[in-house]
């Protein structure tokens, strides 16, 4: 059972070494030897001199950040990407979408293609693809974009998974909301799943909790990486209570993201806090899923800062006069326990039925999965990855300032030279008024 | 030369006796048998009447729940291969006239092996069973312990009501829906995974050079008995599919020896007619191919003997018109001078082009016949000729007996009326002569022929 990363223009080609590092990292230790094949198998493939290589594919317009980081991952002599796992070009997409989407997917359709075909038989089963990319620029989200079609129309019954890293709100890149909203718009269709990081959050959890002063890039990705490890590494769940889970991402899915109109999932950990604090400090269960749970109702992506006055709605009508409240309601969470004493943490107050939407039948809307092997350093860990309301107001924010932009035709002309029309832009920002709208009115 | 098509034959044989015991079929008789049975041997009937028996059994499972009443005096297992072979169309002497035979000892090995072809050759038999026996197999039985019931849907139904919330039960509907289609491409994803171990495992097995292969060699490991019985399930499966395969490329064989089988049943039967008129209904149904055959050779037989005889009168006319000529020249020629000659010849010539053109029988007057064979006057020998020229037309239309094609008819009416319209003319113009002449010989009256129009 392996997953299948694909990296894709700057932002994916980052975090994907630091993610391969902290799974690496996190499988090698004393006392974990299932739990240490399972996630090799998963994210690595051995040669026959007993090399580990990741099963990744990596795709960028430019080479430089491809070539960064496949020296680091073999300077770390520890694991290492495939020797031709890589497809790059001279030169970039210039932050443009449709440059992405509509010159240089299409040339490079069939090298990158033949890349992710070689990964994928690489795999007796193929558990999902894991596509990571930012929203903002031209590489990540246009050639993103367009790879992911190709992917769903390679594997149309194979479980795809887009990683997608949401841009600064104040802004890297000025078009970086029409990208956004043409990436999101698209990849709504064609993925199964969004994973969703913002910037903002991360930086803010970089300034607040591990006391980063000058945050850089990496550290921002070192985060991303955390989380997403603590979800993807090898689990407990409740289709095989007793075995390391050999189909992670299908029940991922069949957890969070049954309806085609729900998608959007947004990801939140605790604790978390700098490695040298980490020796100092002690949790107890229900202390940090007493947290968590507040951090999920009030919307919250750290343990810093939760309001602590939002609480449940009782009823309906309740519910209705608390959404002004900052109440977050889910369609459906799943949570990943790891560390001691795992099997005595309750998370009986995440089954709550009043979390959840009323139309799902309540015993459907929570899953657990869980690990007794304690997470990168953390002796306990959770996680959660939540199909809720949570991403509505970035989402919001970001169609509106794609919408200001777009109502005076700023910088239209960039992308009306590529193909993509005005009528293109009015369907993508239809089709994400439509998921706002589903979200708003859960 | 026949010694080797015999090895052939009982290699065909077996490979359909794998193939029926791959799916599912006890004690299928042996090709030894089947050799029998062509030649009609009693002692091969039990054998394959049990085949036969099981394969029909087998084949409507579904459909046999009610039992014939017990007071049949029929033996059950008779009567229902009968119905069996009822529907499925055939119509063998022993099925058609149930009274003819009370017991399946009174078949003939051959007729049941002819049945046994039939069943195969007309209802993808084997392919229907190769079908349900793949589905069965290919259950998964690693699949993930939760998959939602009625159960889950019902309370989620009932949820959706209690909480009255508006088009909540479409989307938990659309919800459930999108669950089990992840669930299925989990199953698929599973399946795929299964198949590809089992793969490497032959793959390994066939390496260390193991020829016999079995479950027994994989090692067993602990925790893995659903592992186990799917890997069984897979290498029966592939067990059956390549008996199928040996079977496909085998089975034209198959059917020429069949054929041979209902030559020697047709041959026999043929015997049987000549000493025993009453038994001639036992005759194979009209459908069955080789029947056909007979058919159309003899056809064919009576067409070429026909058109022999066709060539054959025509011909004999041919030389009695030629004798007719020489005398005729030779006799009255000389006595009239050219001029006259001349004028005659032209007169002839009118008459006959009217009454060939008047006469000539044309597919929309069937069966009329110029009557040319008066006692010819002088210098008709043309008109004879022409007339054993339309005889023949007329013969070769008969052989393409009732077919004539709109146009070619709308044609030939066209033609038919322009003649007609031609001596309408004619006579019109003789009356008109005639009138003259009597109206010139009445005195004191003026004739005043009528208005043109």
């Amino acid at each position: 059972m392996s997953v299948v990363t694909v990296q894709l223009g700057q932002c994916g080609n980052q975090i994907g070494p630091e993610l391969f590092s902290t799974v690496y990292e996190d499988s090698t230790g004393a006392g974990r030897k299932t739990y240490q094949e399972s996630s090799r198998e998963r994210f690595f493939w051995e040669t026959s001199d007993g090399v580990l290589v990741a099963r990744s594919v990596l795709v960028d317009m430019e080479p430089k950040v491809i070539s960064q980081a496949v020296a680091k991952a073999s300077k770390s002599g520890k694991w290492r990407y495939g020797e031709k796992a890589h497809f790059c070009q001279k030169q970039g997409s210039g932050n443009n979408w449709a440059n992405g989407y509509c010159v240089h997917g299409p040339r490079h359709k069939e090298s990158v293609e033949d890349l992710v075909r070689r990964e994928v038989e690489r795999c007796d089963r193929l558990a999902g693809i894991f596509a990571m990319m930012s929203v903002a620029g031209g590489t990540g989200s246009g050639v993103g974009t367009f790879v992911t079609q190709c992917l769903r129309d390679m594997y149309p019954q194979a479980f795809i998974l887009n990683h997608l890293t949401w841009p600064y709100g104040t802004g890297e890149v000025i078009v970086q909301n029409y990208n956004s909203v043409l990436t999101l718009s698209r990849l709504y269709q064609l993925s199964d799943a969004l994973v969703v990081h913002e910037n903002d959050t991360v930086h803010k959890i970089c300034s607040r909790l591990m006391n980063i002063k000058h945050i850089s890039i990496g550290d921002i990705n070192k985060v991303i990486a955390h989380q997403l490890g603590s979800v993807l590494q090898p689990a407990y769940t409740g289709d095989s209570p007793s075995n390391y889970s050999r189909n992670p991402i299908g029940e991922l899915l069949s957890s969070l993201v049954c309806h085609p109109e729900y998608k959007l999932l947004s990801l939140c950990n605790i604790p978390q806090m700098s490695h040298t604090s980490l020796a100092y400090s002690a949790y107890t269960w229900p202390g940090l899923l007493k947290h968590l749970r507040q951090m999920l109702i009030a919307n919250a992506r750290m343990e810093e800062g939760i309001d602590w006055k939002v609480c449940v709605p009782s009823s309906r009508g309740d519910s209705v006069r608390t959404g002004q409240m900052g109440f977050n309601r889910s369609l459906a969470n799943l949570m990943i326990l790891r560390g001691k004493d795992v099997s005595s943490a309750d998370a009986g107050a995440f089954k709550d039925p009043a979390l959840y939407v009323p139309w799902l039948p309540p015993d459907g809307t929570f899953s657990l999965w869980n690990s007794p092997v304690p997470f990168n350093g953390y002796e306990k860990s959770a996680s959660l990855v939540s199909n809720s309301q949570s991403l509505l107001k970035p989402l919001d924010n970001m169609v509106r300032k794609a919408w200001n932009m777009f109502v005076s035709r700023a910088y239209m002309h960039q992308y009306t030279k590529f193909g993509i029309s005005e009528d293109d832009f009015l369907d993508s920002f239809t089709t994400l008024e439509q998921i706002i709208s589903s979200y708003s009115h859960l | 030369m026949q010694r080797e098509a015999g090895v052939r034959v009982r290699e065909v044989i077996s490979a359909l006796r794998r193939l029926l015991s791959a799916l599912g079929l006890e004690s299928v008789p042996s090709a030894d048998s089947f050799r029998r049975a062509k030649f009609n041997k009693p002692d091969s009937t039990e054998d394959l009447w049990k085949l036969l028996h099981r394969l029909l059994m087998k084949l409507f499972e579904r459909d046999c729940t009610c039992q014939p009443p017990p007071t049949s005096p029929l033996d059950p297992e008779l009567e229902f291969v009968r119905s069996a072979l009822w529907y499925t169309g055939y119509g063998g002497w022993w099925v058609t006239r149930a009274q003819t035979c009370k017991s399946p000892g009174k078949i003939g090995s051959r007729d049941l092996l002819l049945a046994l072809g039939w069943v195969m050759s007309s209802d993808n038999l084997l392919e229907t069973l190769l079908a349900e026996k793949v589905q069965e197999l290919e259950l998964l039985s690693s699949t993930p312990a939760r998959v939602p019931g009625g159960e889950d849907l019902m309370t989620c139904l009932s949820v959706s009501e209690g909480g009255g919330a508006e088009g909540g039960d479409v989307r938990s509907l659309q919800w459930h829906y999108g669950k089990l289609r992840l669930q299925w491409r989990s199953l698929l994803a599973a399946q795929q995974e299964q198949s590809k171990l089992c793969h490497k495992i032959q793959a390994k097995m066939f390496c260390s050079r193991e020829p016999e292969v079995s479950t027994a060699d994989v090692p067993k490991r602990s925790g893995s008995t659903g592992l186990q019985k799917d890997l069984e399930s897979i290498q029966c499966l592939n067990r059956i599919l390549e008996a199928y395969l040996e079977w496909k490329a085998v089975e034209p064989l198959f059917w020429c020896w069949m054929d041979s089988v209902m030559d020697g049943h047709l041959s026999d039967q043929s015997r049987e007619k000549v000493t025993d008129e009453s038994l001639k209904d036992r005759a194979v149904p009209h459908s069955c191919p080789h029947e056909d055959n007979v058919r159309k050779s003899f056809r064919h037989l009576n067409q070429m003997l026909l058109k022999l005889q066709t060539d054959l009168r025509r011909g004999r006319l041919e030389q009695t018109t030629l004798t007719f000529t020489a005398q005729d020249r030779s006799s009255s020629s000389a006595q009239l001078s050219p001029e006259q000659k001349r004028e005659l010849e032209r007169d002839v010539a009118a008459r006959l082009q009217g009454l060939s053109l008047a006469n000539t029988p044309t597919a929309t007057s069937r069966g009329f016949i110029p009557n040319l064979q008066e006692p010819p006057a002088p210098h008709s020998v043309p008109r004879l000729r022409h007339g054993v020229l339309n005889q023949e037309n007329q013969e070769n239309k008969d052989g393409t007996t009732g077919r004539l094609q709109a146009s070619a008819a709308l044609k030939e009416l066209k033609d038919r009326e322009a003649v007609l319209l031609w001596e309408l003319e004619l006579l019109k113009k003789s009356q008109r002569l005639e009138m003259q002449a009597q109206t010139s010989a009445l005195q004191g009256l003026v004739f005043i022929p009528p208005l043109k129009r």
